[in-house]
């Protein structure tokens, strides 16, 4: 047996995660050797200090074999695993503390050499904030920064859908096994990142559920694969700010969105800027910080309205980005219900606007 | 002695003629009843000895059988006591039956003699006239509603004294009110009896002869809306749904005025003919939700059962089989308020009767039809609290607005044309004076997108509406020009619709342009269509079924 796979069998429980196996290799002098060890050993060192661990450890040694059968499968199916010991081990992972020992990844790991933004938000977020969130992900991948983000509802989803509209790559790393798309509804973009625009990344096994503590857990990696942290939107108190926590860990540059100070999903990036965060104003803010030039004009949110016919200005003028109700719209513009709808769906074909849920219509930006 | 009378019994809304045969023997005194009756039916040799022997009339100890042919259709309820006495006092040689060979009886009697209305008069009065009777003997209580059955005579009585006064001849018109509508009506041709259509082909309105002049029919639903304020949107999708008879959900927050529009809906239906009132009246009559004085309905129904009703109370059933909230609602306006909180076996139960309009409702003991065409409405909120979209107060979880979503049945949505969304009502809007159109203006022009409608299925030989369409006549009757067709190419794609919905949208599109009397199906009217569509595919896209990718 080789190290590798003698880590891949000590990481299998998460009952053993990174320190308790660290500290076996350290007194064992390799993985290979610690298997070997008798869990007594362990308990007298004070390296397996429950009863959890140990019985861990015991059927570690018992189903090896099953473990072996198991990791043969997973590599049948396409996903690969990279341990510390491989060469193409991240280097960003390697300077974190607490990294991970082994990652599962299906399509590929982002590049060292390349420049690389992770972008969270909160999933509960206004549609201002998946437009800037898919807007600056769009520019930053057309200029060859990669966006790893986190496959959750609103910002991170959103965030990965434009860099892969642009035709970048983007990096989902996952709360469950790579294998699990969580939530489902993702699957497009999943499905997307797996094949040529991107990668999905995991520590978690194949097929591990999604567990509460996993998602905490991830955003360290979400954090390490960040050269800086962008934050779209966030309340207070939410996950953004433990990944934010890690990312200042890490000595990462943190750049957030300003807020308006009525509005909850502000509040927590303000606080950042508050903090010395980095105002994110336009995206030649962040290819700047990277020193790869200007991505030019910033256009959200700038539309060339001339080509719109009158009556088309006018309904869209009575939108905003926020979403409103097609009877509000239509008693803003002083039309009628029907024409106002067919304006608004000529609009959609243009690209103007957009419906984002039934009877609701918003500005695209 | 023999005798021999005749009666009606029901099976579901259809009716059959009974014949009562006594025979009283000398023998070991005694009185037996054969012929497939259900135990309340059995009863009535108990009530039937006491009732004539209180009614002052001395019975000798014999030995009586009663039959009832057909002896091998089941018979229920308690329609059958008076025939049964008359045929036992006729045994007793009080009439002579052959003289009765015309009539028929139906009653419920009490042990003092007297005679008590029952249930499904007005049916069984129809089935009476339609088998030939020319005379109809009914308790008191059910006269007015076996009148509605026109060119038939119908004799109230109050007791058992007063039958066999008419029986043997001594009855004295002065007495009674017998109710003999003009016979130059029996000349009309009976094609006026057409079956229960929400649709009906509008004959010259009589409701005014039975006391229903349009402003009270107006006044019976006792809402009208005017006094829906704001939700124009809303308000638009329901004349939409009522023009072209499409089934309706509403969806939205909590307190935005889903139910208030619902209630409103039946005053916007097209105005009942009598024909359409009496099919409608049967089902009431079966259920005795008729009162006395008032025989015919006069109104559209609008049924709101509860989200925890049975599936027998639902779609009909129970031990003594009834129509259910379903069969109530013909003609009218069903209502299902929190839809997702239903029981989805009760929600199956609407497959048949939203396809067939009709329900069958299959039992051990046969099996009972009774009409069903009405006018689906939902209501629902968007998630369990009620508030979404609004955030600032709903902090249900995407997974939760997602379950609770998800109750809604997939079959059931299929079969929804136009979904709508409410939105939160103003302060301004709420006070505001601006007054909205009164249900008669709105009533006037879904009468006259009715008449399009007719017209246009006049060759299919039904009266049918948009609703109905099948595939094949959507795309006879929803054609579309170039410009409309590259214009629901684009939304076909942008949205990624199924072809179900396209073809809703279609439907949808047809009763708008026929709103705006227009031939052609245009731009605006697809828009307007495509924007009440329905949401079975937001909420059952096709890719989400892949959990694991492996």
């Amino acid at each position: 047996m080789d190290e590798r796979t003698a880590l891949y069998l000590l990481y299998s429980s998460e009952e053993l995660w990174t320190n308790t196996v660290s500290a076996m290799r350290t007194y064992a002098g390799s993985y290979e050797n610690a298997l070997f060890v008798p869990p007594a050993t362990w308990r007298r060192e004070g390296i397996l200090r429950n009863s959890k661990k140990e019985s861990a450890f015991t059927s570690i040694i018992q189903n090896r074999q099953p473990l072996i059968d198991k990791l043969k499968r997973y590599e049948a199916m396409g996903i690969k695993m990279v341990t510390h010991l491989d060469e193409c081990f991240p280097e960003r992972l390697r300077n974190i503390p607490d990294p991970p020992l082994l990652l599962w990844v299906l399509g590929d790991l982002p590049r060292d050499d390349i420049p690389s933004v992770s972008i969270v938000g909160a999933r509960e977020c206004s549609e201002y904030g998946t437009g800037v969130a898919e807007y600056f992900a769009k520019e930053l991948a057309e200029a060859g920064v990669q966006v790893v983000s986190g496959l959750a509802y609103g910002i991170d989803s959103a965030a990965g859908r434009g860099a892969v509209n642009a035709g970048g790559r983007s990096f989902a790393i996952l709360g469950t096994g790579v294998n699990n798309c969580y939530p489902k509804e993702m699957y497009p973009l999943y499905r997307n990142l797996i094949n040529g625009h991107g990668g999905v990344i995991s520590e978690f096994m194949p097929g591990a559920p999604p567990l509460r503590q996993h998602f905490v857990m991830r955003n360290r990696i979400i954090a390490g694969f960040g050269d800086v942290l962008l934050v779209i939107e966030a309340k207070e108190k939410s996950g953004t700010s433990i990944t934010v926590g890690y990312a200042l860990d890490q000595g990462k540059d943190i750049f957030a969105l300003p807020g308006r100070i009525t509005d909850p999903l502000g509040y927590g990036c303000n606080r950042l800027l508050k903090d010395g965060a980095i105002p994110l104003t336009s995206p030649s803010d962040v290819l700047e910080y990277f020193g790869i030039g200007e991505s030019g004009q910033m256009t959200l949110g700038l539309k060339d309205l001339s080509s719109l016919s009158p009556k088309e200005k006018i309904v869209w003028d009575n939108l905003s980005v926020d979403p409103r109700h097609i009877e509000d719209v239509a008693l803003r513009s002083g039309m009628p219900l029907q024409e106002v709808l067919a304006l608004l769906y000529r609009l959609e074909h243009k690209a103007f606007v957009t419906a984002t849920g039934s009877a609701y219509w918003a500005r695209r930006m | 002695m023999f005798a021999k009378i005749k009666t009606a019994g029901l099976r579901g809304i259809e009716g059959f003629m009974v014949e009562v045969e006594a025979d009283m023997q000398t023998g070991l005194p005694g009185f037996y009843l054969t012929g497939a009756l259900s135990s309340e039916t059995r009863e009535a040799q108990y009530r039937i000895m006491n009732a004539i022997k209180n009614s002052g009339i001395r019975m000798e100890p014999r030995k009586i059988t009663v039959n009832f042919s057909p002896a091998a259709l089941r018979k229920d309820g308690t329609s059958y006591d008076l025939p049964i006495a008359v045929a036992v006092l006729c045994a007793m040689g009080l009439a002579d039956y052959k003289e009765f060979e015309h009539t028929a009886f139906f009653g419920e009697t009490g042990l003092d003699g007297s005679l008590k209305p029952v249930r499904g008069a007005l049916p069984m009065a129809f089935t009476c006239r339609e088998n030939g009777a020319t005379r109809v003997i009914v308790p008191k209580g059910n006269e007015a509603e076996a009148a509605l059955a026109e060119g038939i005579e119908v004799i109230g009585c109050r007791d058992i004294p007063e039958v066999l006064s008419i029986l043997n001849g001594s009855w004295s018109s002065r007495d009674h009110r017998s109710i003999c509508t003009s016979w130059e009506e029996e000349c009309d041709p009976p094609e006026r009896r057409s079956g229960v259509s929400a649709f009906p082909k509008r004959t010259p309105d009589r409701s005014t002869s039975e006391g229903w002049s349009a402003e009270e029919a107006a006044g019976a639903y006792r809402v009208d809306f005017s006094e829906v304020h704001g939700q124009e949107y809303l308000k638009r999708a329901a004349e939409v749904a009522v023009s072209g008879g499409h089934n309706f959900l509403m969806s939205g927050p909590a307190g935005t005025g889903k139910s208030m529009i619902a209630k409103r809906m039946p005053t916007i239906m097209p105005d009942l003919g009598r024909d359409e009132d009496i099919e409608i009246s049967k089902i009431y009559s079966i259920c005795g939700l008729l009162s006395e004085d008032r025989p015919l309905l006069g109104h559209r129904p609008f049924r709101s059962p509860h989200h925890g009703i049975s599936e027998a109370a639902f779609a009909g059933g129970g031990n003594m089989v009834m129509p259910g909230e379903i069969s109530l609602a013909s003609g009218g306006i069903l209502f299902l308020d929190e839809l997702p909180l239903f029981q989805r076996n009760t929600l199956e139960m609407l497959r048949q009767p939203l396809e067939d309009k009709r329900i069958t409702v299959t039992r051990m003991k046969g099996s009972y039809t009774y009409p069903a065409d009405f006018i689906l409405v939902g209501a629902m909120n968007n998630c369990p609290c009620g508030h979404f979209p609004d955030r600032s107060r709903c902090h249900c979880t995407k997974a939760q607005i997602r379950a609770y979503m998800g109750r809604l049945s997939k079959p059931l949505l299929e079969r929804i044309d136009i979904c709508a969304e409410a939105r939160p009502v103003g302060y301004g809007e709420l006070t505001g004076t601006v007054s909205s159109e009164t249900s008669a203006v709105i009533r006037k022009r879904v009468e006259e997108t009715r008449l399009i409608q007719e017209e246009r299925f006049s060759t299919l030989g039904r009266s049918a509406c948009n609703g109905q369409m099948g595939i094949r006549e959507v795309e006879h009757y929803c054609r579309l020009g170039k410009e409309e067709t590259d214009f629901m190419r684009e939304i076909y794609q942008m949205r990624g619709l199924s072809g179900r919905t396209y073809h809703k949208i279609l439907k949808v599109a047809r009763t708008i342009a026929d709103m705006s009397k227009s031939d052609n199906i245009g731009i605006s009217h697809l828009a307007e269509a495509v924007e009440l569509r329905s949401m079975e595919d937001s909420l059952f896209p096709a890719g989400a079924s892949a959990k694991e990718a492996f």
